[in-house]
């Protein structure tokens, strides 16, 4: 492993490390700006939702990988978010891009609370909180929507298609732009908190906080703005989320999402905003390739449901369980690996 | 007065159900140090390997019981023998990721395939007598919860002699207060380790087949396990001697809650102590303070 050296704080706060970086984000982005044009409607669609779970893994990612603090609660902040829009968007002289900030901020304060047993617990037992925070709010969502009306109760509340005055957001494509634009904006939110104050202060604590508590860092203050921040990106996710899937149902919040996106920050790279977006493309893609792969290998329909859905779900758990095992440091070790073999090649150690 | 039976009598099939479960927990969580989030899905699991058994071979219920028990053995002690050496000297979460993936992916999966996701009715279907006890204070139990409640106690108790009087039980628990210092005097702490796992699977999948007998079989029984969690909590993470309290507490407020306040507030009043005992006392009624801040 070749050092990565860094000649003083500088180079530290710079945001990207080399012009040639700057160069290859440009080109992505074109690239990635392009892509609506050539792809089908149904790749759309996945990139799509692996832009709406980039941006709650981003968040999550901020937390776990980031600060070391783990939730499995995840689920319930996106439930939240997509609830607080459900809500807003019954009334509609509230514009789409104050809603989103609404289900932020409800979000970020919900997470302050949760974050609160995390000042006094470690590990599992936090684990542990954050799982009866989970329960106790996703129950509470479903006794108050199965109060609102029998109709209601069965299929959730439906959302209007986002209006952003100019453009109405209806297509993939619209979608797609925007869904870019917001993960964009997100990822540059967490990278400038990570070379920031702040993110030194995350990592130290996640390293060891006894030491970050002696260096001066108020240990209780950074875990809950990990908390605070985490949730409310994963609420602006959950606002999302419910805008393009177009209902809200509790249903959908199962503790099995919550596992999703911590298996997305662990398959992509723990505590790398590049990590959570390949982890969160790779799981999202997963499901629909699997689908593909069927159709043409060509199974009767009836076995669709009996055998390929439960299928996808023992391999999603087989490929975490797999990735923990042999493969730790996820998509971004591998990347890194590959990078560093072809910059120091013919004399590197081979991948 | 017909309330409080029926609270009672839902309360004391609670009580029997998270107890045996949560000793799991805590079991594998003294030994091993993990929290084992597959543990809902090994307890439906034992539903259905039981049902097989049954309709397969046409068995009574009562000679299916120790087979039963005898492959949760071996799961789990394979369980343990696959995955957890590899993840020794990794982060605490790793843990938790790698049961959770395995319980509610891999294992709920997996029962899906083999089975379907539909609800399958025990005493319907293979005409099991599950004859009504009744109790004092109109307390209404059938043969199978009865006999959960006696099985909790029995096995708490052997749980506990084992610990105490035999050499393994002794092994046990040098192995989980120090595994280095525990490996130097010659213990082999894996061995140690799988057999508790073996142990802990093999209760909850015993209990798993015989809640499933009296109740219905299908995936909510992953759920119900998952309550088990503030139970094994409110007694004490490391406290095998507080866990038929910490059952107690927790099934009977939630039977209570369920009867008398509203079903869906029922749901709730586990979690809700969970989160009560975590924000005053993590360690739990029984547990010393040192545990909760070890992780």
């Amino acid at each position: 492993m070749i050092p990565v050296g860094l000649d003083g704080y500088r180079q530290d706060y710079r945001l990207l490390s080399s012009v040639r970086q700057g160069v290859a984000i440009v080109l992505i982005a074109a690239v990635v700006a392009w892509l609506p044009g050539v792809v089908s409607a149904q790749t759309l669609e996945i990139l799509n939702r692996a832009a709406i779970a980039a941006i709650g893994a981003i968040g999550l990612n901020l937390l776990t990988g980031t600060c070391g603090l783990i939730s499995i609660g995840h689920a319930g902040f996106l439930a939240l978010g997509g609830m607080v829009a459900a809500i807003l968007s019954q009334f509609p002289w509230l514009p789409f891009p104050a809603i989103l900030a609404c289900s932020a901020i409800a979000g970020g304060v919900v997470g302050i609370g949760v974050g609160l047993p995390a000042l006094r617990l470690r590990g599992l037992y936090l684990v542990l909180s954050t799982l009866a925070f989970y329960y106790l709010f996703l129950y509470g969502v479903r006794v108050w929507q199965s109060h609102l009306s029998s109709v209601v109760a069965l299929t959730g509340l439906s959302l209007p298609a986002p209006d952003l005055g100019i453009v109405q957001i209806t297509s993939g494509r619209a979608w797609f732009y925007l869904l870019g634009a917001a993960l964009a904006g997100v990822s540059l939110i967490s990278l400038n908190l990570l070379r920031s104050r702040t993110g030194r202060a995350w990592l130290a604590i996640r390293d060891h906080e006894l030491v970050a508590a002696s260096m001066g860092i108020h240990a209780p203050y950074f875990k809950l703005v990990a908390f605070t921040i985490s949730s409310a990106i994963a609420g602006f996710a959950g606002a999302l989320l419910a805008y393009y899937n177009g209902t809200f149902s509790a249903d959908f919040y199962t503790i099995e999402l919550s596992i999703i996106y911590f298996a997305m920050i662990i398959i992509g790279g723990l505590g790398s905003i590049f990590g959570a977006i390949l982890g969160a493309l790779f799981v999202t893609a997963i499901p629909p390739l699997i689908t593909a792969a069927v159709t043409t290998v060509g199974v009767p329909s009836a076995w669709q449901v009996a055998y390929v859905i439960p299928m996808e779900v023992v391999l999603y758990g087989l490929l975490i369980v797999l990735v923990l095992l042999f493969w730790p440091g996820g998509l971004i070790a591998l990347w890194r690996r590959a990078h560093e073999s072809l910059r120091t090649w013919p004399l590197g150690r081979a991948l | 007065m017909l309330d409080l039976g029926a609270a009672l009598s839902a309360g004391a099939n609670l009580v029997a159900i998270y107890g045996l479960v949560g000793l799991g927990f805590v079991i594998i969580y003294r030994a091993s140090g993990v929290l084992n989030f597959a543990h809902g899905a090994m307890f439906a699991l034992g539903g259905y390997i039981g049902f097989a058994l049954c309709e397969a071979t046409g068995m009574p219920m009562i000679a299916a019981c120790p087979l039963v028990a005898l492959i949760g053995g071996a799961i789990g002690w394979l369980f343990y023998r696959a995955v957890m050496p590899t993840l020794a000297g990794q982060p605490h979460w790793v843990p938790v990721l790698v049961t959770c993936a395995c319980g509610f992916f891999i294992l709920a999966g997996v029962i899906e395939l083999v089975w379907t996701p539909a609800s399958r009715d025990f005493l319907g279907e293979l005409g099991f007598a599950n004859t009504i006890i009744r109790l004092p204070l109109e307390i209404d139990l059938s043969t199978i919860q009865a006999a959960l409640l006696v099985g909790l106690i029995v096995v708490e108790l052997t749980i506990l002699a084992l610990y105490r009087y035999t050499r393994i039980g002794i092994q046990m628990k040098a192995a989980a207060h120090d595994h280095h210092l525990a490996s130097f005097r010659g213990i082999d702490i894996h061995a140690v380790f799988a057999l508790a796992w073996s142990i802990a699977t093999a209760i909850a999948m015993l209990a798993g087949f015989a809640y499933s007998v009296d109740q219905r079989l299908d995936l909510h029984l992953v759920v119900i396990a998952i309550k088990a969690f503030p139970a094994a909590m409110v007694g004490g993470l490391e406290a095998i001697g507080g866990l038929i309290l910490g059952a107690l507490i927790v099934g009977m407020s939630e039977a209570f809650a369920t009867v008398y306040i509203d079903p869906q507030i029922g749901e709730l009043v586990p979690f809700a102590l969970l989160l009560l005992i975590l924000f005053t006392r993590p360690w739990g009624l029984f547990g010393r303070p040192q545990g909760a801040l070890r992780v």
